[in-house]
Order: C-alpha cells, then sequence, then structure tokens
C-alpha cells in the first residue's frame, strides 16, 4: 500500500511539474522583422536528432488522430501562430522554407538542413536570404508519451531563442516544460476507467494541447499586457487633442496640423481613417505634441477620422478621435 | 474477456471523433497546387458574431501562411472586395498575379453549456478555385469539442478541470484555431514560392530626400511598383503613397528622431525589404527657438545662442542642427519696423559694437547648405 501511495505520489508530481523562465532583453513594441528557422530536436547533450516520429499506439486508428507531422513542425507554427499576436513582424514559415531550399540549405527531398541552418551565422541568413531583423531558434528537448498501465504522462519541453542579426545579441530566450496526465492522477470513477483513461491519454490531441499552452505561456513575455508593469503604472492619456482643419477641409499645400496634450516621454502619432497611418507627433515642449500632415497633389480623402494615439515605453496604447470632426483631401 | 475487449474498444470509438472532414479534390491539384493565393471574404450566417467570424478568419489566414502559401494581405483583399462573393476578383489575379482564390463559407458556431458538461461546434466549408473558377478543392469540416463531467464521466478532476477551462475566453480561440488547422490540412499542398519570383521580388533601387521647408522633408523611394511602402521611424509605420508607379513619397519631419528612420517596401504577399536614411547626408535646418537670448552688459548687447539648461536633452539635439551654420543679426528700432542686417557671425554668441539703443532683435542661421532658418526673436528684457 505504500509503494503504492509513493508510486502515486510520484506519478502526481510528474503530472504537476510545470516550469517556465524567460529573459526579455529588448522592447516588444519594436517593429521587428522577425524569422521563425526550422525547429530542432535535440537530445540530452543539446545535439540535433532526428524526430523520434510517431509512438506505435499513435496508429490505432480507434484511439487517436495522427498528428500528421513532427513535434518540431508543430511547435514551430504554434510559436509561428502565437507570434503573430504580438508586436513582431512574422515572417511566413513558408517564405522560409523555400528560401532555404532554394539556397541549399535542405536536402533534396525538401526536408532542411537542421545542423546546417543551426551552424549558420544569423548575419548571412538574414541579410542574404531573408532580409529579417531577428532570427528564432527553437529546440525540441522533450516530447514523451509514457504509459504506466493505469497513468499515461505526456511531456513537452522546449527552448526558444531570438537573436539580433544587427549586433548578435540575445534578446529573448525561454524555457517551458509542461506535462499532461490520464489515469489515476485525475481521479478514475470506476475499475473500466482505470483502463481506459490512460490509453485514452496517448491521443495526439492531449499532446497537442498541451504543446499549444506551453507556447502561449513561454511567449507571454511578448505581450504588453503580461508584462509586470502593464499592472503596477498607470496607462498612457490623452488630455486633450485636436486638429485645424476648417470645416473639415485640408487644403492641397497647407498642412493639416493636430495637437495632443498628454503625458510626457509618449510615442505619438495620428492617423486620417485608414489611408493616412501614424503620422509621428514630436514633444515640442513637455506634455505638448505636435504633427502635420502635408497632403500630396494625388491625395483623396472623404471626411475620414483623425485618430491621435499615444504609447509608452511598455507598449500599451490609447486612442482618441478628435472631436472636432472628420477630414477631407481633394 | 472478449466481451469485455469488444465493448472497451466500442467505448474508446464512440468517445474518439472529434472531427468529421470531408474534402474532395480535383485530379488537377491532387499533386499540389499554385501557392499565391488571397483569402476572400468569410460568409457567415447573421447571428454568428462579428468578432468570432473575425478571429475565425485570422485563424485561416495564420494556417495557410504557415502551410506554405503566399496570402496576399488581407487589407488589399478588404479595400477591393465589396461582398464576400468579391466579383472583383480578377482585379487581384491581374494586378498582384494571385493564382487561386480561398474561401471559407461558416454554417454555425455553437456553444453548449449543460452545466456538468459541455459541446462547442465550428461547421463550415472552406473551398479552393483557381483564378478561371474552376474548383480545386473543397473542404467539409465540423470540429467539435466536449468535455465536463458528462463527457469526462471515467476522470473526476478532468472533468471539472475541462468545466472550468470552458468558461475561459480561450476556449473558443483553441476551437476556432483546431477548425483552422483542420481545413487547411485537407487542403492540397502548394507548390513552393520563391522570394525572387515576380509577385513577391521586390527592391528598393533609391532613395530621395529633399528639403520642402522649415523643418520639413519630401522623401520618396523608387521600388517595385504595387507594393506597400513605409517611413519606419521612432517605432512607428506610417505608409507612403504610391504617386506614381514605383514611387512611393510622403512629407515629414526627420529631425528629432530617435532612431536611424528607414524606408521598408512590403510585397503583398508579405516578404519585405528595408534601406536605412543616410541621415548625415540630409540637408540639416537649425531651428533658433529657445536658442537666443539677449543680454545687456552695461551699455552693449548680446546675443547668444545656445542651451541655458547643458542636461536639456530636447535643447542640445536642436542646437546640434546648428553646428556649422553661421548666423545673421538682423535689427529694427521699433516694431512694427523694418529689419535690417547689421552684422553677422559664426560661434555661439555677438556683441554690440556701439552702445545699444534700444532696439528690437532677429537672428536667423544660415546652415553650410545655405538653408536658412526661421527668423528667431530673443525674449525683451
Amino acid at each position: 500500500m505504500k509503494l503504492l501511495l509513493v508510486f502515486l505520489s510520484m506519478l502526481w508530481l510528474a503530472g504537476c511539474s510545470a516550469k517556465y523562465s524567460s529573459k526579455l532583453d529588448f522592447n516588444p513594441t519594436e517593429p521587428l522583422r522577425v524569422a521563425v528557422l526550422p525547429f530542432a530536436q535535440v537530445d540530452k547533450q543539446g545535439q540535433i536528432v532526428e524526430s523520434e516520429g510517431d509512438l506505435g499506439i499513435d496508429r490505432v486508428g480507434l484511439v487517436s488522430q495522427h498528428l500528421g507531422e513532427s513535434p518540431a513542425e508543430f511547435l514551430r507554427k504554434a510559436v509561428q501562430k502565437e507570434l503573430g499576436k504580438s508586436g513582431l513582424d512574422v515572417l511566413s514559415a513558408g517564405l522560409v522554407d523555400s528560401e532555404f531550399s532554394h539556397h541549399g540549405y535542405a536536402f533534396p527531398d525538401l526536408k532542411p538542413d537542421l545542423k546546417k541552418i543551426f551552424a549558420s551565422n544569423p548575419k548571412d541568413l538574414c541579410s542574404h536570404l531573408l532580409n529579417c531583423d531577428a532570427v528564432i531558434y527553437g529546440r525540441v528537448k522533450k516530447w514523451d508519451r509514457g504509459y504506466y498501465a493505469i497513468e499515461s504522462v505526456n511531456t513537452v519541453a522546449l527552448d526558444l531563442q531570438m537573436i539580433s542579426v544587427k549586433d548578435g545579441r540575445v534578446l529573448f530566450t525561454t524555457s517551458g516544460e509542461d506535462s499532461e496526465s490520464r489515469g489515476l492522477t485525475k481521479g478514475p470513477t470506476g475499475f473500466s476507467d482505470l483502463v481506459i483513461e490512460p490509453v485514452r491519454g496517448l491521443d495526439s490531441e492531449i499532446i497537442a494541447d498541451l504543446s499549444r499552452r506551453l507556447v502561449t505561456k513561454m511567449l507571454a513575455p511578448l505581450k504588453v499586457e503580461s508584462r509586470p508593469e502593464y499592472l503596477k503604472s498607470q496607462a498612457p492619456a490623452i488630455w486633450a487633442a485636436a486638429h485645424d482643419a476648417r470645416d473639415g477641409r485640408v487644403a492641397l499645400k497647407k498642412p493639416l496640423t493636430v495637437l495632443a496634450f498628454g503625458p510626457s516621454g509618449m510615442n505619438a502619432s495620428f492617423s486620417i481613417g485608414k489611408a493616412i497611418q501614424n503620422i509621428p507627433m514630436l514633444e515640442e515642449q513637455e506634455m505638448h505634441y505636435f504633427g502635420q500632415y502635408y497632403p500630396l497633389p494625388g491625395d483623396r480623402i472623404d471626411r475620414q477620422p483623425v485618430i491621435v494615439s499615444v504609447a509608452d515605453k511598455y507598449g500599451r496604447v490609447t486612442s482618441q478621435e478628435l472631436g472636432n470632426g472628420p477630414v477631407s483631401v481633394n | 474477456m472478449l466481451r469485455a475487449v469488444f465493448l472497451t474498444l466500442l467505448l474508446l470509438l464512440c468517445l474518439a471523433a472529434c472531427s468529421s472532414a470531408k474534402a474532395k479534390i480535383a485530379p488537377q491539384a491532387a499533386q499540389g497546387t499554385a501557392g499565391q493565393i488571397a483569402l476572400m471574404p468569410i460568409e457567415a450566417p447573421a447571428d454568428i458574431a462579428r468578432e468570432r467570424v473575425a478571429y475565425i478568419r485570422e485563424a485561416i489566414l495564420a494556417e495557410l501562411r504557415n502551410s506554405g502559401y503566399a496570402v496576399l494581405d488581407d487589407q488589399l483583399v478588404q479595400k477591393l472586395c465589396t461582398s464576400s462573393s468579391c466579383p472583383e476578383r480578377t482585379r487581384l489575379a491581374t494586378d498582384y498575379l494571385v493564382e487561386n482564390f480561398a474561401t471559407l463559407k461558416l454554417k454555425s458556431v455553437d456553444r453548449n453549456n449543460f452545466l456538468a458538461g459541455y459541446y462547442n461546434a465550428i461547421s463550415g466549408n472552406l473551398s479552393l478555385v483557381d483564378s478561371s473558377g474552376h474548383e480545386l478543392a473543397t473542404v467539409d469540416l465540423t470540429e467539435s469539442e466536449k468535455g465536463g463531467l458528462i463527457f469526462n464521466s471515467g476522470q473526476l478532476f478532468q472533468g471539472i478541470r475541462s468545466q472550468a477551462q470552458n468558461s475561459a475566453q480561450e476556449s473558443f480561440a483553441n476551437l476556432a484555431d483546431k477548425f483552422a488547422r483542420s481545413a487547411v490540412a485537407k487542403l492540397p499542398r502548394p507548390a513552393a514560392v520563391k522570394i525572387g519570383d515576380d509577385a513577391l521580388g521586390i527592391d528598393i533601387q533609391k532613395i530621395e530626400v529633399t528639403p520642402v521647408e522649415i523643418p520639413l522633408y519630401r522623401l520618396c523611394a523608387k521600388a517595385t511598383p504595387r507594393s506597400m511602402a513605409y517611413l519606419v521611424i521612432n517605432k512607428l509605420k506610417t505608409n507612403l503613397r504610391e504617386t506614381a508607379p514605383g514611387n512611393y513619397c510622403g512629407i515629414y519631419r526627420l529631425d528629432g528622431v530617435s532612431d536611424t528612420p528607414a524606408v521598408e517596401l512590403r510585397s503583398p504577399f508579405g516578404n519585405s525589404v528595408r534601406r536605412e536614411l543616410e541621415m548625415k547626408l540630409l540637408p540639416r535646418y537649425c531651428r533658433l527657438d529657445g536658442l537666443v537670448s539677449l543680454s545687456s552688459e552695461g551699455k552693449f548687447s548680446s546675443l547668444l545662442v545656445g542651451c541655458k539648461d547643458s542636461n536639456d536633452q530636447r535643447c542640445q539635439a536642436r542646437l546640434s542642427g546648428c553646428n556649422g551654420s553661421k548666423f545673421i543679426v538682423y535689427r529694427a528700432p521699433q516694431i512694427p519696423g523694418v529689419f535690417s542686417k547689421v552684422a553677422e557671425f559664426s560661434g555661439s554668441g555677438w556683441r554690440e559694437a556701439f552702445p545699444a539703443e534700444k532696439a528690437n532683435y532677429q537672428i536667423v542661421a544660415v546652415s553650410g547648405s545655405g538653408l536658412r532658418s526661421q527668423p528667431a526673436t530673443p525674449p525683451t528684457q
């Protein structure tokens, strides 16, 4: 009985051993162009290994949907998708892979030559192939499905590293390891469940969901609302703003001037509908922001709102549509 | 024993199915299809919340890009298409070399919570047609998920946990992501697209910056036509307008910026190139406002150009724009009155050569390239 309790405790602890760590060394609101390189599966020594492929149990049609791609491919897609929600400008995976295959970084079957990619200088990859400001390396350290008769445990571990091409600096690094179990530790309600649930726990859906949650938590520091300063300080504000277009008309050869009054040190801009985006406003005097839009002869704008935005150093943005009406340029 | 095994397997079969997808691929697309596509506006019944439709659209776009398709920038599609059928789509083919069109028709988004269990489902049809309107593939898909105690009767804690997770915002997002993944996985594989190909190959040939009037510069970039060009300045991207094919322009202030500005050119399929402006080569304006002061030394007046507080970064930045400039002093006996030139100096100060009468002064800075600043009047004593 004691042995059983110890075994159960170990299994339970195995299912509750989530580990996450990250270090951020850049402003994630910077519009960096980032290429997510093909991920590699690595062993305990950090050496690149071939993907293990699926477990045999995964091929049993009644139990599980086939994942359809290697763990490294699956995690790379999850990271790519999650990065799309951050402020970074992420290159499409299809373009990255295509450029690699066209420039000798892939085998004849178009699978990426991971050893060559990981050994290459990021500056060469970005400057000559991809046109990017930073690259992200991903190393899959664990993708395990363990079956223990009355319990099954899925474990995923991933390391990500973002490196600047400009100076080789590590801009962001994050590691995560998490597990999900089925069977005894999740409270079986009958003896048959004690047999069935661990088998169901090997379903690819479970490890896929676990991977997505892992990636979401690992990349949380890149999102503005996840940063601790977000809650500790006041969000940026626009105390007053106005433009000078009389009757909403902006004449050619005369600028539209926009003034805004807000906290000092913000990054301010204004837009006119969707046609004119993010004209910078400079802090001419403390708390006073000033910007001008000079129409070009071909500009045509019809009753579009003027919207001022201010962003603080944490990336929080406040926007306000100006109350003195839309403007037109023709 | 055999009966127990049979019943176990039957139970597993009943509980396993989460996604039902029926895919029909045309023979010409069986080995793959062209990779440059555009996603048309989604058709959805009015009872599906617009935010959910928008999320599903973003999920499909992300999956298409992750699967190797070169997807046309959504802004261009939204700008051109007036309805979900998008009769204007032929222009996307001619202007941007789009080869195939993907259309999603959402049938339903169901969320059913039974307190002790839940069942959610998204149902729709994703189809791919070529530029001639021939159907290449169609995927009819229902992606569902169930949980809670009713559907996890064998796992008490898991049932409670999944019920709690279902009430969170992320649960719809997770199901929508799975729907997108399952639908796109059934489409034909795209042919690899190379950045140098016609639709994706882009280049910035030249950037010209000319002064307009203080403190504005006209910036024009000669680059690949029918792309999207931006000036990246102070961590913002402001759009340049295509005034002629391949000529992208805008008028901006380029002084007072914290980072080196750059021109970014983006193809309609998302790849981009950047080129930084050579700030050293820009003709510099000197802006004297706040830099000029007048003092009396006995009966003589002195004009000084500089910052009162040496730690004032903004002032120092403005002063650095006057490096290499000479200053011309104008004086008028009264205001209103005519200002006449009385002196010219370089360096930071000038002292009147004769005892000063009560007079009004203005200073104009002239840069090495001949650009004149706005006149600055020192504050009256």
